[in-house]
C-alpha cells in the first residue's frame, strides 16, 4: 500500500485553479481509476500514462490504483494531468522512489513514447505558481518561454517522464540546472505594409493617428473602395509593442487559447478583425469548453470591425458590457468567468447600404427607410462610445497621391511618444490611456485653456451636446495635445476633437 | 353621397379596369359618361377580364362601385371624376386626365393660382433655403404651392406653404391614405388638416417606383407653371419640367452652382430657355405677369460677417471663398488652401459654432 502526492493546475477560461493529485495503490484487482470530476481527456490518460510509462523502461504496477484530483468538486479538463498522474502512479507503487513535496508543480501531456508535450495556459500555470507560492514549476520545454515571463517562478523545463523524475529523484532541486534559458522577448517585427501606400486620405490617417494614440474608439465611414481597409490593414505598423505586463496579460489569454506561435509570448500588441459572421459566443466567449473571444483576444489591443452594420445585432449588442466594462463576465452553470478585454474599437462602414451616400461623382440609389434600416443597426449605446468619427473620401484627382509623404515609422513615434507623455500623466490615477479617464481624473490632471473652455462651452449650446460628449471631446482634445507634447488643451485641439464627433445626420 | 358621374368613372377604372387613355379618346370622341360604360360592359370580350367571371350589366356595375365609394367615404376620403364639374379646370387640358381622383381638403383649391416647386430629394442647404424662400414667398402672395410630398426639395416647399400658412397641394404617387416616405408624416398630417391630397391612385396603393413618373403629369398639369429649384440631371424633377413644357406651361428654373452634381439639371433648363428667376417675386411676374419687383426686393443682402477673433479673421474669407463652390471636408480645405489641417480645423470649427458653415450628414462643410 502507498501513498503519493503531488500539486497540479487545471486551467478554466484563462485562469488557472490549483489541483492536487492524489494517487493510492493497494492491493487487489489491478486497475486504475480516475475519480474528481475529470473530463474526456483526463479519463483517455490512463492509457497514455500506461504506454508512457512502459515505453520509459518501468513497469507498471499490477495494483489497485486510484486517482483523486482535488479539490473533487470542480470539474477539470485536461490533458495536462497526464504528467503528475504518471508521477503519482510510480512514486506510489514504490516503483521510483520520489518524497512528496509541496513546492513542486507538475504539468504536461505524455505521449505513448514518454515524451512531454505542450500543453495550452501554461503562462496562467506559471502565474498560478507565483500566486501560490509554489517554488517550482516542471512543464513541457515548448512552454519554458511563456512559462518564464513570470517572474516569481522556477521554470524547469523537461522533455520527457524520465528526465521529469531524475529532476523530482533529487532531495534538492538545483534550481540553477535545470531553470529555463530561453526567457525573454522577440524583437520587434518587421512590417510589410506601411502606411505610406495609402494615397491621400490624410484626414483618416490623422483620426486613426489619434484613436491609436490615445486608445480612443473610431468609426470610418466612406463609399466602397476608398481605402477603408486599406488603412486598417496598416494599422498594426503604427501600433505600439506592449509593455512588460501588457504581454504578461496577453499571452496568458493567447497561452489559454492555445493560440501561442511557437510558444513564443506575445510581444505585438493584439489586432483582431473578426469576420462579420462572427457568433456572440466568437466574439464574447463561451463554447465548451469555455474559451476567450475575440474581445478578450483583443485585450490591450485593437478590435478592428470591418463593415460594422453587418454584424449581428446581437452580437453588436454584447459588446457594451465589455467597451464599457474592459472585462466580459460569463455566467455558466459551472460558474461565472471573468475575461479581460480592455481594447479600443475601430470600425468602419459605408454610409448607406449602396455606399454612395454622399458622395459627389456618383448618385445613392438608397431609399431613406433603407439608410435608416442599414444604420438603426448599431444600437445607440454603441454609438456613445464612438469618440472620433471620420469621413474617408475618394482622392479626386490624381496628384494627390503625390501628397502622401508620411510613413508609418514617422506616426509611429508620435504616438509612442504621446502613449509616454499620458502614461507619466496618468500614472496616479492608475491607468494608461486618455480614454480611460473619467471626468474627476481629468479634472484633477489636465488642464485647458480658457479660450478652448469657450469655444467648447459655445459647442455644447449650439450642437446641443450631452455631458457625456463634452468629456469624450476633452478625452480627445487632450490626446491631441499630447500628440504636440502640449501641456495644456488650447483652442485648436478642442476644435480638432469637436470636428470628430459622430455625425449627427447618420442617425 | 358620391356623384353619379364620379360611381361610373369608378366602375370603368376600378371595376372593369378600363385603361385611363382609352377612356379619355372615347370622352374626346364625343361620347358621354353613360353610353362609354354601357359599351364597356356589352363588349363580350371584356367579361372575361372580370374577376368574378359572371355576366355584369351596367346597373351591376355601377352599383358595386357605389358601395366601394361609400366605404372610401366613411374613411373620410372623397372621390371625383373627369365628367364632375369640381375636377380642376387646368387639368382637365392635358394629353392623359386621370379619370378618376382621390382627393381629401379643399378641392377649390386646384382652380386658383397654382404653382409647382419641384426638385430633387437630396438637396444641399442651398436648395432647401431656397425652396423655403420661394414658398413662402408665392404662398403669402396668394399662391397655392403644389409639390409632390418626397424628400428634399418637395418637402421644403410643402413646409415654405405651411410655415406662413398658405395653401399647399400635395399629389402622391400611392394611395392617399399612405404616408410616403415615413419622415413626411408630420407634413403629410398638416396638409391633411389644411392642404389638399391628391392621387390618381386607390386607397392604400403601393408607392410602386413606377407610379412617380405618372404621378409628375398631375403635378404639373394642375399647375400654371413649375419652379425647378436643384435637379441632377435624370431626376424627376426634370420630368416633370419636360411634362409641363408638353401641356404649354411655364417652366422657370433657380440657377445653382455649376460646379455641384445637384444644379446641372437646373442650369441645363436655364441653358435651353427656361427663364432663371433669384426670388419668389421674379417666379410671379414669369408666370402671371404680375410686377412686384421693387428697387429694394430681388436683391438679395450680402453680409460680410466679421468674427469678433480677428486672428482667423482672414481665414475666415478664404475659407469662405474655397467652400463657395462647393463643400468640402477639412483634408480638401487644407490641401486647397495650402493651409495647415490644426488650422483649417480651428477655423471651420468656430465657423460653425458661428453658424457659417455646415457639418453636412456625410462629414463635409457647407456654407450656409
Amino acid at each position: 500500500m502507498g501513498f503519493f502526492c503531488i500539486r497540479s493546475f487545471s486551467i478554466f477560461g484563462i485562469e488557472c485553479v490549483p489541483v492536487t493529485v492524489e494517487v493510492q495503490s493497494s492491493n487487489g484487482y489491478p486497475s486504475l481509476s480516475i475519480v474528481g470530476l475529470p473530463d474526456k481527456s483526463i479519463c483517455e490518460s490512463t492509457d497514455r500514462v500506461r504506454s508512457a510509462i512502459i515505453s520509459s523502461g518501468f513497469r507498471f504496477p499490477l495494483k489497485r490504483i486510484t486517482v483523486n484530483l482535488t479539490p473533487a468538486n470542480i470539474p477539470k479538463r485536461g490533458p495536462m494531468f497526464d504528467l503528475p498522474i504518471a508521477v503519482g502512479i510510480l512514486a506510489a507503487s514504490g516503483e521510483v522512489e520520489i518524497k512528496t513535496r509541496f513546492d513542486v508543480a507538475l504539468v504536461g501531456e505524455l505521449s505513448l513514447s514518454g515524451r512531454l508535450l505542450p500543453i495550452g495556459g501554461a503562462t496562467a500555470v506559471a502565474a498560478g505558481c507565483a500566486d501560490k507560492e509554489i517554488k517550482y514549476l516542471v512543464l513541457p520545454c515548448e512552454n519554458a518561454k511563456e512559462a518564464s515571463l513570470i517572474k516569481n517562478a522556477l521554470i524547469i523545463a523537461a522533455d520527457s517522464l524520465t528526465q521529469c523524475l531524475n529532476i523530482l529523484s533529487n532531495d534538492e532541486l538545483d534550481a540553477k540546472k535545470y531553470v529555463n534559458k530561453e526567457a525573454g522577448l522577440k524583437t520587434q517585427v518587421h512590417f510589410e505594409a506601411d502606411l505610406h501606400e495609402v494615397m491621400g486620405n490624410e484626414l483618416a490617417k490623422r483620426s486613426l493617428e489619434v484613436s491609436i494614440a490615445g486608445g480612443h474608439n473610431l468609426l470610418l465611414i466612406g463609399s466602397p473602395g476608398v481605402g477603408k481597409t486599406m488603412l486598417a490593414s496598416r494599422i498594426p505598423s503604427v501600433l505600439p509593442p506592449l509593455n512588460e505586463h501588457e504581454v504578461l496579460e496577453v499571452t496568458k489569454i493567447y497561452s489559454a487559447a492555445g493560440m501561442l506561435e511557437g510558444g513564443h509570448p506575445v510581444t505585438r500588441r493584439p489586432f483582431r478583425a473578426p469576420s462579420h459572421t462572427i457568433s456572440e459566443a466568437g466574439m464574447i466567449g463561451g463554447g465548451s469548453p469555455l474559451r476567450p473571444g475575440e474581445v478578450t483576444l483583443s485585450h490591450n489591443g485593437v478590435l478592428f470591425m470591418d463593415e460594422i452594420p453587418l454584424f449581428r445585432s446581437n452580437v453588436l449588442e454584447a459588446l457594451r458590457e465589455p467597451i464599457e466594462e474592459g472585462r466580459v463576465r460569463i455566467a455558466r452553470a459551472s460558474g461565472t468567468y471573468i475575461f479581460p478585454s480592455r481594447f479600443f474599437m475601430i470600425a468602419s462602414m459605408n454610409p448607406c447600404p449602396c455606399g454612395f451616400r454622399g458622395d459627389d461623382d456618383k448618385e445613392c440609389l438608397c431609399t431613406e427607410d433603407k439608410v435608416r434600416r442599414y444604420l438603426s443597426k448599431i444600437s445607440g449605446p454603441i454609438l456613445d462610445r464612438i469618440d472620433i468619427c471620420s469621413r474617408v473620401m475618394r482622392v479626386k484627382k490624381l496628384d494627390e497621391f503625390k501628397c502622401s509623404k508620411e510613413s508609418s515609422s514617422e506616426m509611429f513615434g508620435r504616438i509612442l511618444s504621446a502613449r509616454e507623455i499620458q502614461r507619466k500623466r496618468l500614472a496616479s490615477a492608475n491607468i494608461t490611456l486618455n480614454s480611460q479617464m473619467n471626468s474627476a481624473i481629468f479634472g484633477l490632471l489636465c488642464e485647458v485653456t480658457p479660450a478652448a473652455m469657450k469655444i467648447l462651452s459655445s459647442a455644447y449650446e449650439k450642437f446641443r451636446l450631452s455631458m457625456r460628449s463634452i468629456s469624450r471631446i476633452l478625452c480627445v482634445a487632450m490626446t491631441i495635445a499630447d500628440l504636440e507634447a502640449a501641456e495644456k488643451i488650447d483652442s485648436k485641439h478642442i476644435c480638432e476633437a469637436i470636428s470628430y464627433r459622430m455625425g449627427f445626420g447618420w442617425w | 353621397m358620391p356623384t353619379e358621374y364620379s360611381a361610373i368613372a369608378f366602375a370603368i377604372s376600378r371595376v372593369l379596369n378600363i385603361s385611363n387613355i382609352k377612356v379619355i379618346e372615347k370622352i374626346r370622341s364625343g361620347q358621354d359618361a353613360e353610353s362609354i360604360i354601357f359599351e364597356f360592359t356589352s363588349r363580350p370580350e371584356q367579361q372575361t377580364l372580370i374577376s368574378h367571371k359572371k355576366r355584369f350589366s351596367t346597373t351591376n356595375v355601377i352599383d358595386i362601385a357605389r358601395t366601394e365609394l361609400s366605404k372610401i367615404e366613411k374613411l373620410g376620403y372623397q372621390v371625383f371624376s373627369i365628367w364632375d364639374s369640381v375636377y380642376p379646370r387646368r387639368l382637365k387640358e392635358i394629353y392623359d386626365p386621370p379619370l378618376l381622383l382621390y382627393y381629401r381638403g379643399d378641392i377649390h383649391m386646384a382652380d386658383e393660382k397654382v404653382v409647382a416647386i419641384v426638385g430633387t430629394r437630396s438637396c444641399t442647404s442651398y436648395g432647401k433655403r431656397i425652396a423655403m424662400e420661394i414658398s413662402q414667398g408665392l404662398s403669402q402672395a396668394g399662391v397655392v404651392i403644389t409639390s409632390g410630398m418626397a424628400q428634399g426639395i418637395d418637402r421644403f416647399a410643402h413646409c415654405g406653404a405651411l410655415s406662413s400658412a398658405g395653401k399647399t397641394i400635395a399629389v402622391l404617387g400611392c394611395g392617399i391614405d399612405v404616408v410616403y416616405p415615413r419622415s413626411n408624416c408630420d407634413i403629410y398630417d398638416s396638409i391633411k388638416e389644411s392642404g389638399l391630397l391628391l392621387s390618381e391612385y386607390p386607397l392604400g396603393y403601393p408607392p410602386l417606383k413606377q407610379n412617380f413618373p405618372q404621378r409628375n403629369r398631375i403635378i404639373s398639369g394642375i399647375s400654371d407653371g413649375v419652379i425647378v429649384v436643384e435637379a441632377p440631371p435624370k431626376s424627376g424633377a426634370l420630368i416633370t419640367a419636360a411634362l409641363a413644357l408638353d401641356q404649354g406651361r411655364t417652366v422657370v428654373a433657380v440657377p445653382g452652382n455649376i460646379t455641384s452634381r445637384k444644379s446641372v439639371g437646373a442650369n441645363m433648363l436655364i441653358r435651353s430657355g427656361a427663364p432663371l428667376i433669384s426670388s419668389w417675386q421674379e417666379a410671379l411676374e414669369e408666370m402671371y405677369g404680375i410686377n412686384c419687383l421693387l428697387e429694394t426686393d430681388g436683391h438679395r443682402k450680402y453680409e460680410k460677417v466679421k468674427m469678433d477673433d480677428c486672428e482667423i479673421d482672414d481665414k475666415v474669407e478664404k475659407i469662405t471663398a474655397a467652400l463657395a463652390s462647393q463643400p468640402l471636408s477639412t483634408e480638401q480645405i487644407a490641401s486647397e488652401l495650402g493651409m495647415s489641417y490644426s488650422e483649417v480645423v480651428l477655423t471651420i470649427v468656430n465657423m460653425e459654432i458661428r453658424g457659417m458653415v455646415l457639418r453636412r450628414s456625410d462629414l463635409l462643410y457647407e456654407l450656409i
